[in-house]
């Protein structure tokens, strides 16, 4: 599937010995990364420790990566468990799994108050930053994975393990919030 | 990134725009500490030879080592203990004891040369009896503890090299025939170490501090008062206080 994948063949040649590959791949990645990483968890100083685990996890795993998929599905899928890994270790429970994507962002409101009042402060940068934060964990990670890491509705099903009609939906939801928390600064 | 899907639900790259941020990004400490990692891990197998072989050295380092100590600590319980069971079982064996022990027909050569003078033969019952008990401690017999063999003991705990270099030096016929008396064919190697040669060649003057310091007033009677003073340093050396001992019991003994 992924033969024309540069980043797989990176990974390949750096599980070969090449280490400047792997200065590449982190190069390419780093950024969307830390950027998917620091809004999944959203506590700064837990950012960093992930962002290590995850290369950490590359690192040790990569005579295991098979070129079946891009590497960047390989590579986020890695992120999204180091970060259930960090809820679960923080005694976070993660928003349990439901297709009731409305009861769920029902919840996330109340749990806060003020959304839209918080992320109409500031540049919209900042707004959707602030409007990503209050999204609920599913929705966000879906949207995420998306944007930052470039996966496709399928491969965001396959990360998050669930099938891509859910994911879809899921990502709707989640535009849909950020949207009405942008308001005219919304892209189309 | 590439895209896969077919039909997007929504372009990305307007929310990429307003969510990038050029200061947004792992510090440069936590990307060298990941690439660190990366290389650290790429490091041939090969190389990490050394943690089982240095493993392995200090295994047989420490094996060496308890040995080597094992062996220089077993040189007085060759001389000193035995018996059935390893216990320490000590006995006292006086000199008619030892002289009944002895078969009749088993003196030692020097023995008879000796026979002549007393207080020789005081030396060589001593002598001759630690001989014959140093070949049974070494097939192992009891132990022995007091009498002469406590002198041995005392000799014993000196340094080689001042054995070798301060103890007197007994005639050349004693200690051939004391030599030979006391170094049967069977004695193990261990046991007729350098050490213990010098240990046993010391013993016709050593065996007590009375007979050694009769031997050093014959000398000093005999004219050979250079000769005298150094043996009697000597008995100082193996006998620390014996001399002292000696004079308060002169005094004591002139009040009386």
């Amino acid at each position: 599937m992924a033969g024309g994948d540069a980043d797989a063949q990176l990974m390949q040649r750096y599980a070969a010995g090449d280490a400047r590959a792997f200065d590449e791949l982190n190069t390419a990645h780093r950024r969307g990364l830390w950027r998917f990483i620091r809004r999944s968890v959203q506590n700064a100083a837990a950012t960093d420790d992930v962002f290590q685990e995850c290369w950490s996890r590359v690192i040790a795993h990569r005579d295991n990566y098979r070129p079946e998929a891009r590497f960047a599905t390989w590579l986020y899928r890695i992120a999204h468990n180091c970060c259930m890994d960090h809820w679960r270790k923080s005694g976070r429970r993660a928003t349990r799994e439901t297709a009731d994507d409305d009861a769920v962002a029902a919840a996330a409101d109340e749990a806060n108050p003020e959304p839209l009042a918080a992320a109409l402060e500031g540049e919209a940068g900042e707004r959707l930053a602030a409007a990503i934060e209050r999204l609920p964990e599913e929705q966000r990670a879906v949207f995420l994975l998306y944007v930052e890491g470039g996966l496709s509705v399928t491969e965001i099903g396959e990360t998050t393990g669930v099938n891509p009609e859910t994911a879809k939906s899921r990502l709707r939801y989640a535009v849909g919030r950020l949207k009405q928390a942008l308001g005219t600064d919304a892209p189309d | 990134m590439e895209e896969k899907d077919e039909n997007p639900p929504f372009p990305r790259e307007p929310w990429q725009k307003l969510l990038k941020d050029a200061n947004d990004g792992p510090s440069d400490t936590t990307d060298a500490r990941i690439r660190a990692a990366a290389r650290r891990d790429l490091a041939p197998r090969g190389r990490r030879w050394w943690l089982p072989a240095s493993l392995a050295a200090s295994f047989v380092l420490a094996v060496f080592i308890v040995q080597s100590q094992f062996g220089t600590l077993r040189m007085p319980v060759a001389t000193e203990s035995g018996g059935a069971g390893g216990t320490m079982e000590a006995r006292i064996i006086d000199r008619e004891e030892a002289d009944a022990a002895r078969p009749a027909g088993e003196a030692p050569a020097a023995r008879s040369k000796r026979a002549a003078a007393p207080r020789d033969e005081a030396e060589e019952d001593a002598f001759g009896y630690q001989d014959s008990e140093l070949a049974a401690d070494s097939a192992g017999s009891g132990p022995m503890i007091g009498g002469p063999e406590h002198d041995l003991q005392a000799a014993t705990e000196l340094p080689d090299e001042v054995m070798a270099s301060e103890l007197p030096a007994p005639p050349a016929a004693e200690t051939a025939a004391a030599a030979a008396a006391a170094q049967p064919d069977d004695l193990p190697d261990s046991i007729a170490s350098n050490g213990e040669r010098l240990r046993r060649e010391a013993l016709p003057h050593s065996a007590t501090p009375e007979a050694w310091y009769a031997e050093i007033e014959r000398l000093r009677a005999a004219g050979k008062h250079a000769e005298a003073d150094r043996q009697l340093e000597q008995l100082k050396i193996v006998y620390p206080g014996w001399l002292e001992q000696r004079a308060e019991n002169l005094k004591k003994e002139e009040r009386l």
